[in-house]
């Protein structure tokens, strides 16, 4: 699919671009949008909050694949533009992931203290 | 970099847009989009800051967002959702236009981007109206007397039980949101002696001194949320202002990054008039695609965490 768009024009200029049919891109909106009726019919159904929270992202992650991939073109650039992607999430991982771990060593130490009396006035300040 | 060197054959013709240092279009065209992704890069970071405030708070204080999300509304969220991601397609038929040499279709794509943007944020300035009028904001500003009129009438206009929380100090909520429903039982005396001139709609304005009461008498330890003691106030936890701080500034963030896009892309509008983008020279276009589409992506998250769960 990646060599069609290779031509050049009547100036000997390269065409750069993959330019892809209308149809496809409002296919790839098609699904994004029932994608988000999935995510918002599933919300109205009772289940656990670990597993709510696991399946909104589950959907968020195909949506947001489907504009990575599509829309922006990552599926036809090279590769190292996903490389950069896929990193900068993955990182993102690992320091939500290491400052959950570090919350959990002092948890014990913070939830007394948001239960102390004149916690919450000391917040109220001003209004 | 690319089996389309240019150099070597000594008689290609330079493109008007190719700067000098550039072997190639491609090359240049190929190198713009790396510094753009390294740069999307970033704002995955930028934003990431935010994203773990979020998930920090959800694994501590679940019922924060279990309370919150009930505050937001679904329908608008959704409603920008598609606003959104419509501007997505329209956005990169506006690359497509360009690729191909269409002048009018792409002024027309860019047009109707840059009109969802506008109307991404008339939604955004509707809800955020809301809230502010109620005193949903964020941090030391969140105004909880108000938040909890609010949620009383609410409350009087489902018609049940509107009185209860009047003479034996029992406040019977359900929250306007529907939220779960939780008896908080209020000593007397302290209910008195915290709202001393109350208006006839109750608890108001005394209503979080009640929970400090609470902690401080340590009653109906861990029937909420998981979290001993943790005590709501009328259903709802007492830090719920914590869930609007970073409501606002995660859509605060976002709502400024849309902003950003919208510039660009009526800029692109301008520029574009002289015909200078065709299959061999997009790379602004396809540039300012690029951060519009980050734009959805990142709303893609957001409306999910915030607004469903």
């Amino acid at each position: 699919m990646g060599d069609h768009s290779h031509g050049t024009d009547e100036h000997g200029h390269e065409h750069l671009g993959h330019p892809l049919s209308v149809r496809f891109l409002v296919g790839i909106l098609m699904a994004l949008l029932f994608l988000t009726v999935v995510t918002v019919g599933v919300s109205y159904i009772e289940m656990g909050r670990t597993v709510a929270l696991l399946v909104a992202l589950l959907v968020a992650v195909v949506k947001a694949s489907l504009v990575a991939l599509f829309f922006m073109h990552l599926r036809w650039d090279k590769p190292f533009n996903s490389v950069i992607l896929v990193a900068s999430m993955a990182f993102l991982i690992l320091f939500i992931a290491f400052a959950k771990l570090d919350t959990g060593e002092y948890m014990h130490e913070i939830t007394p203290m948001t239960e102390a009396p004149g916690y919450v006035e000391q917040g109220l300040k001003g209004n | 970099m690319s089996e389309h060197e240019s150099h070597g054959d000594g008689h290609h013709a330079h493109h008007p847009h190719q700067a000098h240092h550039w072997d190639s279009m491609r090359q240049q065209f190929e190198a713009g989009k790396l510094g753009m992704w390294l740069f999307l890069a970033t704002e995955v970071l930028l934003f990431g800051g935010l994203f773990c405030a979020y998930f920090i708070y959800r694994a501590n204080y679940p019922e924060l967002y279990e309370y919150g999300h009930h505050a937001l509304d679904k329908v608008w969220g959704a409603i920008n959702t598609v606003v959104l991601l419509v501007s997505s397609l329209t956005m990169a038929l506006a690359v497509r236009a360009s690729q191909v040499g269409n002048r009018k279709q792409l002024q027309a794509m860019l047009a109707i981007t840059f009109l969802c943007g506008c109307g991404f944020m008339g939604i955004k300035a509707v809800e955020y109206k809301a809230k502010i009028d109620h005193g949903y904001l964020p941090g030391k500003l969140f105004n909880y007397a108000k938040t909890i009129e609010h949620e009383h009438e609410g409350h009087a206009h489902d018609g049940d039980h509107h009185d209860d929380h009047h003479g034996d100090g029992v406040a019977h909520a359900e929250g306007v949101f529907g939220a779960p429903a939780v008896s908080v039982v209020a000593p007397l005396e302290q209910t008195a002696q915290a709202q001393p001139a109350a208006p006839p709609s109750g608890l108001s304005a005394s209503a979080s001194r009640v929970a400090g009461d609470h902690a401080e008498h340590g009653h109906e330890d861990g029937d909420h949320g998981g979290h001993d003691g943790y005590l709501p106030v009328d259903g709802r936890p007492p830090n719920i202002h914590i869930f609007f701080s970073i409501y606002f500034m995660m859509t605060g963030l976002h709502g400024i990054h849309v902003l950003i896009g919208m510039a660009v892309i009526a800029w692109l509008l301008v520029v574009c008039r002289d015909g200078r983008f065709g299959p061999s020279y997009f790379t602004p276009v396809e540039i300012g695609g690029l951060y519009w589409h980050l734009v959805d992506l990142i709303w893609i998250f957001l409306f999910p965490l915030l607004y469903l769960i």
